[in-house]
């Protein structure tokens, strides 16, 4: 593909592979004249560019020249030295660096030479050297330090020629290859001598060009220009007799030919027959092997030079007056406007000419027929789940290796190409915690643990949190907790009471005290007032009308409200309170709050709080340094829900004061992980450690509050941290103990990784769901999700699913809900035994008690068994697989509705209802909801002995269910057409020729329609094979045994095969009739296999559509091209039934094998032949849509390779 | 710690290009220069050959697994200029849809984040980048082209995780998360790009490899809304990328290594990156907490010690 374009008549030179970004020098090129016949010369540099779509390249510097170029070089040596070789003799010499920076570039310049100076060729190896050849057989090396004396490498070789090119050898620094019209002479240059001279005898060769091996130091290539043999030889000079090959393509003489350095396999060639061919040298191939066709061009292309940087791409200077840049990765060709340059020239034409409508050019794809070895990554690693690494590399000794010891004739050994799977484990360390941790929580030797860990810290505020979660684990935790707070009970009532001025320094005397306070009996205001009686004795009662008097006349009326009211008024509040306790509650409480509003300070505060319980008004107000007092409050007076919500709005406000610390107790306190969590993350990331310590913390303070009988919700900022850190385990390779933390919690991202940890231990068969279902369950709305899909899948089966408990499958499995929430679909749809034969270790029995299950379903009369069946074009296969027969359409059924119609009840109330029913021995067939019992059935064991599942969140409706469920939902799905289809049960299916059993037809599942229909009373019973006798192997203990107990009882459903399903539906749907009920399923619209012989036609035909559809972009002939896909489909209907001739058929191979060889003419004339033929009539459906596939390849030059 | 659990003889007959494990764990699929995708199970150290997937007449130079909500779906790409999904029934691979659009080989192909849909990006020899999405309401794909993302070819794609973020750019819907990957080529670029209504549009242009980049992976996020993205070149150097609304990005060198620098590897969790060069040496990268980027461990033939 050409990637840019100059328009110059040029030699070029590549920067050198140091240098980036990559230039390009462009010297004039001798010899040639423009249509201007403009004589100046120049050398300049251009950057590639390759940003730019367009085609140009960006000139960066340039330097007239009076002299111009037969050859360019380019060395890193001395920042950038370019070398010219021009007529005369004369070589110049520029300095790429000075030119860059627009300053005089020309360094130096000899004439030691006679006549054109054709061949340049700088020393790979020591980058100061150059070889330089001219006329009469004059070769020299020359230093760039001294450029005075050149160095000749031997004697002149005899007769004077012309050296038409010079080439270092890529692996020897000494040797050197020059060529000469007749011959190719190597030089070493240690021995000042030519070793070898090549010329073959045997062909009329003139040698132009050579080209040395990029690896092998011995091999060569060496062009031709004669156009009489433009060949290029392969030599070996340790056989030197005789080429090795021949490379044989050029129509006309070869003017350059050069070798990739990065893949040697790499070869190109440009001729004077216009075409550059890029080839593979060493392939063994007759004639040599052509990659690709890299351009086929107006003009002869005189020069190639490979990028040394980037080995994608070639510069091609061209007589056509253009250098053109391709790349050898294929692509589009980009069109590259020239009209417009000569509207350009020739003003006053443009109203003449319309310029030509960019034109499509049909895409040669000219990319090679073999990559590059640039493109074969040879090595790569990778991660998996659980902290694997998948590595796999290319051991170039290993396969050298084989390669030298391989003897002739003898195949190449095979090489072991393998793949390591590692575990990485990053975090040792943590690792270890965690099983510590684990086994703590195991042991639940909780209290010892955390005081340990709290001695072991020194950090004054995790010691804290320690003590703090210790606490929470005492008998008497909220004791000890005051205790924390610097508030030890004993202590402070000792305190107390000393100050009260008792000497009780116990709490035996203190409780003692209380005794005897309760011995007294009644309000201790009482006792006051009593006493206080005591005292006044012989008095007189003044009732004058000053305060004293009015609040004694109050008193003798016994206003007691005014008595208060005066009290208070004149400041006596101890009198008012004491009168107040007179007149009932309501008086005494407005009084004491009369009081606490006037008296102020904090004690009153406290008084107010104890008075009225109303402490979060403390713990709102108090001054932030008083959290712990407020705290210690909170834990003294509050019950265990306010204890909560106080301590989590203390939390708040410290950590609104930035005090998180303060707040984490707080939030221990409360025993709300969320907070505690949200409060230690805010910091952003954390490193592992201080994941584990806070995993740590989370764990201990969830079983505290387990141990205190509350109930652990797990959600939020803890599901965040615990899934973090269960995929922090996974990712050290420690799934089980990974698992262990992430508990039974249903939120989605714990559930999501507990379902990969399940499946990835092989506690749980893999999902596989089809494409389509889970796309369409993404369907927002019930309803609309299923009047949407109903065209695609299932909807007859649904439909009669919602008019029965079917939503039941649900029930098996006790993930269904979390599963919903992660992939949406509620079933593993492929049980390992019949979908992984790999995991024979997971899957026991299994594989012997399917056919019970089955057994009474599938000698069902009206099914024969189905023939195996070509898989339909989605993929959406229906073999005739014995695993089908475990199919359960209902189970997708209930995925999608069932879950949702469900969803809304807690999984808690749900559980219990399954429960119950579950213990109510629902399975009785008597039952009036028989179905669910009968899917039910097979799980049941399974729930029985896997009892340490944890609890699954079933579903209620169950049993029940079939009330809910219509109670619930959308009345659409209650329509009559399930009766309709059931009356029209077609039988029609009996008689078809392609009778077939439809697995899901043939399950259980699909038991539940006609009995529960039956329950309501609204059909007529079903045939009776479909009606499960009670007694049969229906028994779930012995119809199936429960797979394995941990994790299978949510099993039995999954044999679900979505693939099948969907196809089934489609099926039903076009019926439009609900067959489900029935065992005879509508025949599949499948269609038999194209024949073996003929299926290559299939391939070819589609392919060459396929192609010429790609490469057109005219909307016409891609409706041809339609049209004759529905042609071909024709072809290949007659090949399936084998309708055609065996005449047409030979003919129509005929005619594949030209199309693969790109004779689209000949197809034709073929495609005309067979049109006249006899059989015109049989194959007139399809022949015309042949015709038009070949004459689109034909004109969109699409070729098969 | 790096200790090989397991090693499996692939039986491919030419060089292996890529080896994935699906979601689970569970399967390897292996691609090589013999056209040919193996898929393996490994579950507990054993290597039973599943499948031997034959469609490509090239060498297949990347798979990728779907996420299994999307059914059991395996891509490759090929020099063939094919992308192929397969899709597992019944135990046996079969095509389900061949996408081929491209004019040259196609190098790279990977799913997106199971959060944007059945989505498969696609980047070619031929400079542009395909965008296929599946269309569930006409059991189709739709495919979308980036042309000329990078001149003379696209060695490497990857989706940028789905994150619903304030820097997510969507006003209309800040729920639905911004569909982005970075990609890089032959033209030494890396380039982000975004999608926008019904096209992709170029979002930046990191300028900084002096050779072809081979490859690019963005990080998985774990929670941080932070994106870091790694890109490998022949150049010989590995740079890391981050941003908080990946239009501007910081780079660092990671190390410039001894030789090319093919392929570059997240873990699950966005901490370690493999680095796999062409002296076959791969080592294992991460940050220390001072976020300098650390080398921890050298693999070689699947074991290494972590430093």
């Amino acid at each position: 593909m050409k990637v840019k374009d100059l328009e110059r008549t040029a030699n070029v030179a590549w920067s050198p592979k140091s240098q980036y970004p990559i230039y390009l020098a462009a010297g004039t090129a001798a010899q040639q004249l423009d249509a201007s016949f403009n004589t100046n010369a120049a050398l300049e540099i251009y950057s590639l560019n390759l940003s730019e779509p367009g085609p140009d390249l960006q000139l960066i510097s340039s330097a007239s020249s009076e002299h111009r170029f037969h050859k360019l070089i380019w060395s890193e040596q001395n920042n950038g030295t370019i070398v010219g070789g021009c007529d005369g003799g004369l070589i110049k010499i520029y300095s790429s660096s000075k030119l860059l920076k627009n300053e005089e570039a020309l360094i130096g310049k000899t004439e030691k030479h006679s006549g054109p100076v054709h061949a340049l060729d700088f020393n790979p190896f020591q980058a100061n050297l150059f070889a330089t050849g001219a006329a009469e057989s004059e070769i020299f090396i020359w230093d760039l330090n001294n450029t005075a004396s050149p160095m000749s490498p031997g004697v002149k070789s005899q007769p004077l020629e012309d050296v038409l090119s010079i080439s270092w050898n890529k692996q020897v620094q000494h040797i050197l290859a020059s060529t000469f019209a007749s011959k190719c002479v190597i030089w070493d240059l240690r021995k000042n001598e030519p070793i070898i001279k090549l010329t073959d005898t045997v062909s009329r060769i003139r040698w132009k060009v050579v080209a040395w091996h990029p690896e092998v130091a011995t091999q060569l290539c060496l062009a031709s220009e004669e156009d009489h043999s433009p060949i290029i030889q392969l030599w070996d000079l340790r056989f030197a007799t005789s080429p090795l090959k021949t490379l044989e393509n050029h129509q006309r003489g070869v003017l350059s030919v050069t070798w990739c350095k990065d893949d040697p396999d790499l070869l190109v060639s440009c001729g004077k027959d216009n075409r550059i061919l890029c080839w593979n040298p060493n392939s063994n191939q007759q004639n040599g092997e052509i990659l690709s066709e890299i351009a086929n061009t107006n003009q002869w292309t005189f020069d190639i030079s490979w990028c040394p940087r980037n080995p994608a791409l070639l510069a091609c200077p061209n007589f056509d007056g253009h250098v053109s840049i391709y790349s050898l990765m294929g692509g589009k060709t980009q069109q590259i406007q020239t009209t417009n340059k000569i509207a350009d020239s020739f003003p006053g034409m443009e109203g003449y000419i319309q310029a030509p409508v960019s034109q499509t050019v049909a895409v040669v794809s000219n990319d090679l027929s073999k990559p590059p070895k640039w493109l074969k990554k040879p090595c790569g690693a990778s991660f998996g789940f659980g902290g694997k690494l998948i590595t796999f590399e290319h051991d170039k000794n290993l396969i050298l290796n084989a390669q030298q010891n391989l003897q002739p004739g003898q195949q190449t050994p095979k090489i072991s190409r393998s793949v390591q799977i590692s575990q990485v484990i990053t975090e040792a360390d943590f690792v270890k915690k965690s099983v510590e941790l684990e086994k703590a929580v195991e042991y639940g030797n909780f209290t010892e643990y955390c005081s340990g860990k709290a001695d072991s810290i020194s950090d004054q505020h995790q010691k804290y949190v320690w003590h703090f979660l210790r606490a929470q684990f005492e008998p008497n935790s909220r004791a000890e907790l005051l205790n924390l707070l610097g508030y030890k009970i004993e202590d402070i009532n000792n305190t107390l009471n000393l100050a009260v001025g008792k000497t009780a320094n116990s709490v035996d005397q203190l409780s003692d005290d209380f005794a005897r306070l309760d011995d007294l009996g009644g309000d201790p205001f009482n006792d006051i007032a009593r006493q206080n009686k005591k005292r006044l004795s012989n008095f007189t009662i003044e009732t004058g009308n000053d305060d004293d008097g009015l609040i004694t006349q109050a008193l003798l009326l016994n206003n007691v409200e005014a008595a208060v009211e005066l009290c208070l008024k004149s400041k006596r509040f101890a009198d008012a309170l004491i009168i107040a306790t007179t007149g009932g509650a309501e008086l005494l409480a407005k009084t004491q709050h009369e009081y606490l509003a006037q008296s102020g300070g904090y004690i009153s505060e406290l008084i107010s709080a104890m008075v009225s319980e109303d402490w979060a008004s403390i713990v709102k107000n108090c001054d932030i340094n008083s959290w712990k007092e407020a705290l210690a409050a909170a834990l003294t007076h509050s019950n265990d829900e306010d204890l909560v919500k106080l301590c989590e709005q203390m939390g708040n406000r410290l950590e609104q004061e930035s005090l998180p610390n303060e707040a984490q107790l707080c939030y221990i306190c409360a025993g709300s992980f969320e907070k505690l969590v949200s409060s230690w993350t805010e910091g952003g990331k954390q490193s592992t450690q201080e994941l584990q310590d806070l995993v740590e913390l989370v764990t201990f303070l969830q079983k505290a509050v387990e141990r205190q009988g509350r109930k652990v919700k797990v959600s939020g900022g803890l599901a965040d941290l615990l899934s973090r850190y269960a995929s922090l385990l996974a990712s050290q390779g420690e799934l089980d103990t990974a698992v262990a933390y992430l508990g039974t919690s249903t939120d989605e991202k714990i559930s999501n990784l507990r379902d990969r940890l399940y499946v990835s231990l092989g506690k749980k068969p893999v999902f596989a769901h089809d494409v389509r279902q889970q796309q369409n369950r993404r369907g927002s709305s019930l309803r609309t999700s299923f009047t949407n899909n109903s065209a695609s899948y299932g909807a007859p089966v649904m439909a009669n699913h919602f008019n029965s408990p079917a939503p039941v499958p649900n029930q098996f499995n006790p993930t269904a809900q979390q599963q919903q929430q992660t992939f949406n679909t509620g079933l593993p749809s492929v049980p390992p035994s019949l979908n992984q034969p790999w995991q024979p270790a997971a899957m026991q029995p299994p594989i012997g008690s399917f056919p019970n299950q089955s057994r009474p379903f599938s000698p069902a009369p009206v099914a024969p068994p189905r023939p195996p069946s070509v898989n339909s074009a989605q993929g959406s296969t229906s073999s005739g697989l014995p695993s089908k027969k475990y199919i359960l359409d209902p189970s997708v059924t209930s995925n999608q509705y069932g879950n949702a119609s469900y969803a809304p009840l807690p999984p808690q109330q749900q559980q219990q209802q399954y429960q119950n029913n579950f213990n109510n021995a629902p399975f009785a067939p008597q039952n009036n909801h028989m179905p669910p019992t009968q899917i039910l059935n097979p799980a049941a064991p399974s729930y029985g002995v896997g009892g340490d599942m944890q609890a699954p969140p079933i579903d209620a409706a169950q049993m029940a269910g079939a009330h809910n469920y219509q109670a619930n939902a959308p009345p659409g799905w209650n329509d009559p057409p399930i009766i309709a289809r059931q009356k029209a049960q077609p039988k029609s299916d009996l008689g078809s020729s392609e009778p077939i059993t439809h697995p899901i037809f043939g399950t259980a599942p699909s038991q539940p329609l006609p009995t529960s229909n039956n329950g309501y009373g609204d059909f007529a019973p079903p045939p009776s094979m479909m009606s499960p006798p009670p007694n049969t192997p229906y028994n779930p203990a012995q119809a199936f045994q429960p797979p394995r107990a941990e994790t299978n009882a949510y099993q039995p459903p999954q044999s679900f095969n979505p693939g099948q399903f969907q196809q089934n539906a489609v099926q039903l749907m076009g019926r439009n009739v609900g067959a489900c009920a029935t065992p005879e399923p509508p025949a599949p619209v499948q269609k038999a296999p194209i024949p073996e012989e003929h299926i290559h036609m299939q391939t070819v035909f589609d392919e060459l559509r396929s192609r010429c559809s790609c490469s057109s972009n005219n909307a016409q002939t891609k409706r041809k091209l339609e049209d004759v896909g529905r042609k071909l489909e024709v072809l290949y209907d007659l090949l399936r039934e084998n309708k055609l001739s065996p005449n047409t058929l030979n003919s129509l191979h005929q005619l594949v094998q030209l199309v693969q060889d790109g004779n689209y003419t000949g197809g034709l004339a073929l495609h005309t032949q067979l049109v006249s033929g006899p059989e015109f009539a049989k194959i007139a459906a399809f022949m015309p849509g042949l015709k038009v596939l070949l004459q689109c390849a034909l004109t969109l030059q699409v070729y098969l390779r | 710690m790096v200790s090989i659990l397991n090693s499996i003889d692939t039986g491919h007959e030419d060089m292996i290009h890529d080896a994935e494990v699906d979601y689970y764990g569970l399967r390897l699929a292996t691609c090589s220069s013999d056209n040919s995708v193996k898929v393996y199970d490994i579950r507990n150290g054993t290597s039973t050959l599943l499948d031997d997937l034959k469609g490509h007449f090239g060498p297949v130079w990347q798979i990728a697994w779907s996420h299994p909500k999307y059914g059991n779906l395996l891509a490759s790409c090929s020099y063939d200029r094919k992308v192929i999904i397969w899709k597992e029934q019944q135990r046996k691979w079969a095509k389900y849809y061949e996408y081929a659009n491209h004019d040259s080989s196609v190098n790279s192909v990977q799913f997106a984040p199971s959060e944007l849909g059945l989505m498969l990006a696609c980047g070619s020899s031929d400079g542009s980048i395909s965008i296929l999405t599946y269309q569930p309401e006409t059991n189709s794909w739709d495919a979308k082209k980036i042309q000329n993302a990078h001149a003379i070819g696209c060695n490497a794609v990857s989706w940028a995780p789905a994150i619903t973020s304030v820097f997510n750019n969507n006003e209309t819907d800040p729920q639905t998360p911004v569909k982005r990957l970075v990609s890089g080529g032959c033209d030494n670029l890396v380039k982000i790009w975004r999608e926008d209504g019904d096209r992709w549009v170029e979002e930046a242009k990191l300028e900084v490899h002096s050779d072809w980049v081979r490859d690019v992976a963005w990080a998985p996020s774990v929670g941080i809304h932070r994106h870091t993205i790694a890109s490998c070149s022949q150049d010989r150097r590995v740079f890391i990328w981050t941003s908080t609304d990946c239009i501007n990005w910081n780079s660092t060198v990671l190390h410039t290594f001894d030789d090319v620098v093919w392929n570059v590897s997240w873990s699950l969790n966005g901490n370690i990156l493999a680095v796999s060069g062409g002296d076959n040496k791969i080592t294992l990268w991460d940050q220390n907490s001072e976020g300098t980027w650390q080398c921890i461990s050298d693999v070689a033939k699947g074991q290494g010690q972590i430093n």
